[in-house]
């Protein structure tokens, strides 16, 4: 990957930053990530904290979903989905691919709750699909 | 009648009827959604009602002509009514059940992110469709 990718909401209040490599990435079908998106899920890549600096926006923030799985972080200006996981907290940082400004260097490579996927959301690639979590210990069937 | 709503509940709608679907991977979708791409269903603002929670939306100018809308408590990217083109573009990923259409073309793959390969054979058009 670059040195340095750069990412942020649609409207410019969020900026971030990200200097190290991403852990994974992956494409979560789930009903939560569709209601949350609007679309087929919600795509993202991990990276380890230390690897990531919000530059701006902090106060833009709202977090949604705490206790009810991975949160739903958006720009509460422009609704923008930037980052999920255990925002604010956690080793690592979660981010929402479509928030990169450019290619940030990885590629998605799962699907989870494929078991939850909308009717009208065809999977076309070969990537494992995980009928629920991803798991690193269990491979897809 | 098909039924939606926002992730937490807030803000809900129905339609009568959708027109079509489709899936945009301008920037602006991919901004809003966070994801590879943006899928919509288009049905006309006239069959088209909220059922509640208009007071919990937000929205942003995405461009001169157009707006983004979102439940401000749980960020679900949320329906834009146009009304004076008797049009509504509802995020297909908020619908309760199947919403029967099925998409029918990607737009502004021109745009696409470079993380993500379209496998589908859908037809492929680098601008919009033109009413969306």
């Amino acid at each position: 990957m670059p040195e340095l990718v750069t990412g942020g909401c649609l409207c410019g209040g969020v900026r971030f930053e990200v200097t190290g490599p991403f852990i994974r990435a992956g494409h979560c079908h789930c009903s939560r990530c569709r209601r949350h998106s609007g679309a087929a899920g919600c795509w993202q890549g991990r990276v380890r904290r230390e690897h990531f600096r919000l530059v701006t926006g902090e106060a833009l923030l709202r977090v949604y979903g705490r206790g009810e799985g991975a949160v739903k972080v958006f720009c509460t200006v422009c609704g923008s989905s930037v980052f999920g996981g255990t925002w604010p907290d956690g080793p690592q940082v979660s981010i929402r691919l479509g928030a990169f400004d450019a290619d940030p260097g990885v590629r998605p490579q799962f699907h989870t709750w494929v078991e939850s996927k909308a009717v009208w959301d065809e999977i076309t690639d070969l990537l494992p699909r995980y009928p629920r979590d991803w798991s690193k210990d269990v491979p897809p069937p | 009648m098909l039924a939606g709503g926002c992730l937490c509940g807030g803000v809900r709608y129905e339609v009568e009827a959708i027109d079509f679907m489709h899936h945009c991977h301008c920037s602006i979708c991919r901004k809003t959604s966070g994801g590879a791409y943006g899928t919509f269903a288009h049905a006309r603002a006239s069959v088209f009602r909220w059922r509640s929670g208009t007071d919990l939306l937000g929205s942003y100018a995405s461009s001169a002509r157009r707006r983004r809308a979102f439940c401000r408590v749980c960020g679900a990217k949320m329906p834009v009514v146009h009304l004076a083109e008797d049009h509504v573009a509802i995020p297909a990923g908020t619908f309760d059940d199947d919403p029967g259409a099925r998409p029918i073309v990607h737009t502004y793959v021109a745009s696409k992110a470079a993380w993500h390969e379209i496998g589908d054979d859908l037809p492929r058009l680098d601008a919009g469709p033109p009413d969306a």
